[in-house]
Order: C-alpha cells, then structure tokens, then sequence
C-alpha cells in the first residue's frame, strides 16, 4: 500500500493544493494551455504581468537562446487593466484555479491603482513586479531597497489581498531587497525574475534582441536562484517563491530545501506543454519512494556545510 | 462537398478544414507533445535535407501552412513548416535549411531517431474552394492556387499544392533560389503544379534571371497567350499564397495587391514555445486600423497580406 502524500503548503496566509505555480509571462492567462491540461490540478497560475494601459511590447525579434536557457524581452505586452477586468480575469475565474496577478507600473501611483483596482476581485494574491529588465523602469525599482519598501507599503494600504513582491537577481544584496519587501508589508517574496542579459549576431555585428538586452532564465539560471533562495532563507523572516530554470521535480525539491514554500515554474513551459503536470506527478512519487508524508516538511531543511 | 479524396479524411470526417475557420486552432485532442520517430533523412543539396517523422497523430490533422517544433540538441526546439504529409501511412515531411547546430544536429538524424514533436502548430492557409469559388467567378473554371516562395519558405508551398490539387484546384507556383545548384524538388512542386512552376535564380543559372519577384511580374495575365505563359485564364479566381523571406512576400502582397487576388503569406519569426504561451514571436499585423502584436505561432504563421504590409 503506498504512502498517502500531502502535497500542499502554506505561503503566508495562502494554502496552494501543491508547490507548483505557473511563473508570470509563460503562462498568459491560462487561456492557452486549457486546450491541453486541466489548470486545475496545478498549485496556481501567476498570470501575465498587468499594466495599467494596454501595452504592446518590444519589437521582435524577443528571443534568443543560450546555453540551457533564452533570453527574451516580450517588454510587458498586454492588454491593460480595463480590458483584463472585462475579459481575461472572469475567464480566469471561471477556470477555477489559484489566481496569482502579476501587476508591473512606471510608478508607485500605478501599483497603487492596479492593487484597488483588483482587491475586490476573485484574484487570491498580487504579484508585485518590481523587476521586469525589458522595460524602461522596470529595474529601477526593483534594484533599490527603498523604493521596494515605498510601493510595497503603498500597496499594502489599498488592498487586504496577499502580497508577492518579485524581486530581480540584479542587485548587490538579495537579502536587502527582501527585508525591504518584507518592511514594506509583503506576505512573500518571489525570486529570481530573469538575469539580465546580451546575446550577440556576430555576423551582424548586432544584439540579436531588437532591445539590446534581455532576461536569462533557464536551467542555466537555477544555481544562482538556489543561492538567492537559500541566502533570504538565512537572513529574512519572510516566505519564498522560488524559481529559476525549474525543469523537473528534483529542481522542486532542490528549491524547496533551499527555503521556497513553494515555487513556479517559466521556461519549462515552453519547452514541454505538460512539464507541470508532469513535474506534480513526479513529486508525488519521488515523496512516496522517500517516505516523505507532507512535502512541505522540506521547506528549508538544507543542512550547510 | 467539394471533390476531396476520401483517403484523405479522418474516420470521423473531422481535420479537413479546421485551420480555415476563424479564431486559433483549439487543440480538440488535449495533447500537442507526440513522441516520434525519424524514417528517414536525406540530402537534397549541399545545404538541406529532407526529414521525415513517423507521428500519426499529426500526419492525421495537420493543415497546409502549420508547423510542427522538433526536439533537437540545442535547448530549443526548431519550428519547421510541414512540407509533406502520407496520413495512410502516418508520416510526415520537412524541409530543413542548415542554419545553425540545432538545423545540423536534426540533418544528421538517422532512421529511428526519437523526436519530441509539438504539433500541429499555428493557423494554415485558406485554400480556395472549387465549388463556390467557380459560382463566384462565373468562369467556369476551377479557382487557381498561385504559390511563391524561397528559401526555407518553399517547403510548406508544396504541401498546399497538393492538397489544392487534391481538392480540384489548378494549381501554378513561382519558385526563388540563388543559382541553378540551390534548386532543391523541382520535380515535387512540377508534380503538383497543373499550371506550371516557374523558377528563377539570382544568377540566371537557371529560369528567370532574379528573385521570385521578378518572375511575379513577368505573369501578366495576357489574354491568348498560349497555356504555360498565363497565370490565369480570363475570369479565374485566383488566391496566392507566399512562404519565404520577408521582401519577397512584400513583392508577392504588392503584384496580388495591384491584381486584387487575395494573398495570405506565412511569416518567420524567432519563437520559443511555438504554441502562444511565452509571446516571444510578435509580429505586427494592421487590422482595423490598428496596430497588434499577435504571435506568429499562434494567430499565425498564415496572415492575410493586407494585414502584414498594409498600404
């Protein structure tokens, strides 16, 4: 008779049915990947980052590969508040799963809005982009401890919802950015968003990103992920979602010793449609095979040397 | 009902027209990952090879003009439009241009390679439809499918010959390549051409001296030409569709623009996923007025012409 597993774990004050989360920017809506996976099995979708007006996005091309990742620089593309609150999130409502909001702004005054604008909603935790490289300001905030603590705090008034605040590996300190947040009233904090990067035609002698510069994510990202993780872990007393360059539930598990209450998934997506599903069933198994009765006793059990 | 060739259809009837209809291809299987197996590969000239993959399922309901992403070597997969399909026998085709290790790693394959395949992919070509077309035009005559292409864009052309053949359309295609050396299936696309193929190469080493554009204008309709030199007869519905580097679709949208035959042309673009998650693929398309940033593998690759280069 093989072990009943519990699968399910507690980031803040919000219970996810499993660890696996679909990361901001690789998943849309939802919309797309309902043809071929019930979205329900998963932990929650952080669906696509939301601006206040509709954005188009950087010019192609937005992508480029590396080894064992890709760089992009989609830019924020998406269709705005309005027509996100008319169209994408009651699909998102009626699809019945853990809705993460990912919203990004120019300025505090934005985050502030897009938080009232979602706090009567169905959406179970807002995500904080405070660290998108492909546009303008997008590192501006997240590269500054003070500037996290402002608009986490501004937000934290407006909205009763939990706080993910999302944090780019483009700083100095990690571990400064996340007291930050965690000053600022944030309920976790999801790290890393892409490193930023350059990737070179050298034929044309031209970046091959019409931006110039994109975010890495990818396998290749994983170890400085974990070290970030395991490094907010030690130093902050404050829940983490962890990713980078997760393909496979070991990478869970990883992420999960590392000090992640649970974690999301990106680039996997895009390389198998049922990575997530696949990577769900996998833990299942891999905490039969260890004896392991509830996943999340791992969170933060990496026992340094 | 058009005369399509039964063989041709799924049991169930489906899968024959899907990619025509509006909106993207809702994936009815539930499944878009195929495990397959290479047939077989071979060389066609110095720089490409002809790949086919055992994947009943996507031999089953691909549509001219979608694609399929290949596992490979490299991280990425590699998006190839699929040039040829044998549903009885589950096998698909595709062209493959070496551009960089991922095309050579799949070049090299050998028969019994195990692939990932997703597919099939993105919205296909609308080919016209002998019945309604020839009410239309009042010609009598079946509608003509016109195909130009170069580059890696000539492969999926022939999988929309032939499936417009197959579906009693005359069908007529202009061909671009750098010289004489680099022309790769002429005898497929003579094959499926009841009107003609008319190639041109850069150097004039063979056909029309120049690029597919040049052969494009040397088309003229006119009247009491002998069969072979027209395009059209007088009165024939014409649809032309056009696969290969952005300037030649340009000339291609601009000669069907300055004729009024509606042209679809299927873009290019660096992708990641192929299947509308990670965005990655813009292109921009004018509809309405107004510009979009739609993704390639997903609204597209098969965009009607006026959307890409409007006036």
């Amino acid at each position: 008779m093989s072990l009943s597993v519990d699968l399910s774990v507690q980031v803040g004050p919000s219970r996810l049915k499993n660890p696996v989360v679909a990361a901001s920017g690789t998943f849309g809506f939802g919309r797309e990947a309902q043809a071929f996976m019930d979205l329900k099995r998963l932990g929650g979708i952080s669906a696509k980052a939301v601006t206040v007006e509709p954005r188009l996005g950087n010019l192609p091309p937005r992508t480029a590969e590396t080894a064992s990742g890709l760089l992009n620089s989609v830019g924020l593309q998406n269709p705005g508040l309005q027509h996100y609150l008319a169209h994408e999130l009651p699909f998102m409502q009626s699809a019945g799963f853990f809705i993460v909001q990912n919203i990004a702004g120019d300025t505090v005054e934005d985050y502030v809005q897009l938080a009232e604008a979602l706090d009567q909603t169905a959406v179970q935790v807002i995500e904080l982009n405070l660290s998108c490289p492909n546009v303008k300001h997008g590192l501006s905030f997240g590269a500054k401890p003070p500037l996290i603590r402002e608009v986490t705090a501004a937000v934290r008034k407006v909205t009763t919802k939990p706080l993910w605040v999302k944090l780019t590996p483009n700083v100095t300190s990690i571990a400064e950015a996340a007291q930050a947040a965690r000053e600022g009233g944030a309920d976790a904090v999801s790290l890393i968003n892409t490193l930023l990067g350059l990737a070179i035609d050298w034929r044309s002698r031209r970046p091959i990103l019409h931006n110039n510069t994109g975010g890495l994510s990818g396998p290749a990202v994983k170890p400085v992920a974990l070290r970030m993780v395991n490094e907010v872990y030690r130093t902050v007393d404050l829940p983490i979602v962890g990713m980078g360059g997760i393909m496979t539930a070991e990478d869970v598990l990883e992420f999960m010793l590392a000090g992640a209450s649970c974690v999301q998934v990106g680039t996997a997506n895009l390389l198998h449609p049922q990575a997530m599903p696949q990577i769900i069933r996998d833990l299942e198994r891999l905490c039969q095979e260890q004896g392991i009765a509830r996943l999340s006793q791992l969170v933060g059990q990496l026992q340094l040397w | 009902m058009t005369q399509v060739n039964q063989s041709q259809l799924r049991p169930d009837g489906a899968g024959l027209n899907q990619a025509t209809g509006s909106g993207p291809l809702k994936a009815t299987s539930g499944q878009l990952e195929y495990a397959a197996e290479v047939v077989s590969c071979h060389q066609l000239n110095a720089g490409t090879y002809w790949l086919q993959i055992y994947c009943p399922a996507v031999a089953l309901s691909c549509q001219p003009g979608q694609f399929v992403n290949l596992s490979c070597s490299q991280f990425l997969r590699r998006p190839f439009g699929v040039a040829q399909v044998d549903r009885a026998a589950g096998i698909i085709a595709i062209g493959i241009q070496l551009k960089g290790q991922g095309s050579a790693d799949l070049a090299a394959s050998r028969p019994g390679r195990a692939l990932s395949v997703l597919g099939p992919l993105g919205q296909g070509f609308t080919l016209p439809q002998p019945g309604t077309e020839q009410l239309s035009s009042g010609s009598g005559q079946p509608p003509l499918l016109l195909a130009a292409g170069g580059g890696s864009g000539l492969f999926p052309l022939l999988f929309a010959l032939h499936e417009a053949r197959l579906q009693g359309c005359r069908t007529a295609a202009v061909l671009g390549f750098r010289s004489r050396d680099r022309v790769v299936l002429a005898d497929s696309f003579r094959a499926v051409c009841s009107d003609g193929l008319t190639l041109a190469t850069d150097d004039g080493s063979l056909g029309v001296r120049g690029t597919v554009a040049t052969a494009l204008a040397q088309l003229e309709l006119l009247p009491g030409e002998p069969e072979g030199q027209n395009v059209a007869r007088a009165g024939q519905a014409v649809t032309v569709i056009a696969c290969g580097p952005k300037p030649m679709l340009a000339a291609a949208a601009s000669w069907s623009r300055s004729r009024q035959y509606p042209c679809q042309v299927s873009l290019e673009e660096r992708m990641a996923c192929g299947f509308g998650l990670c965005r990655t693929c813009a292109c921009q398309i004018t509809r309405e007025g107004r510009t979009e940033m739609l993704r390639v593998c997903y609204e597209g690759p098969v965009f009607n012409a006026e959307e890409v280069f409007p006036e």
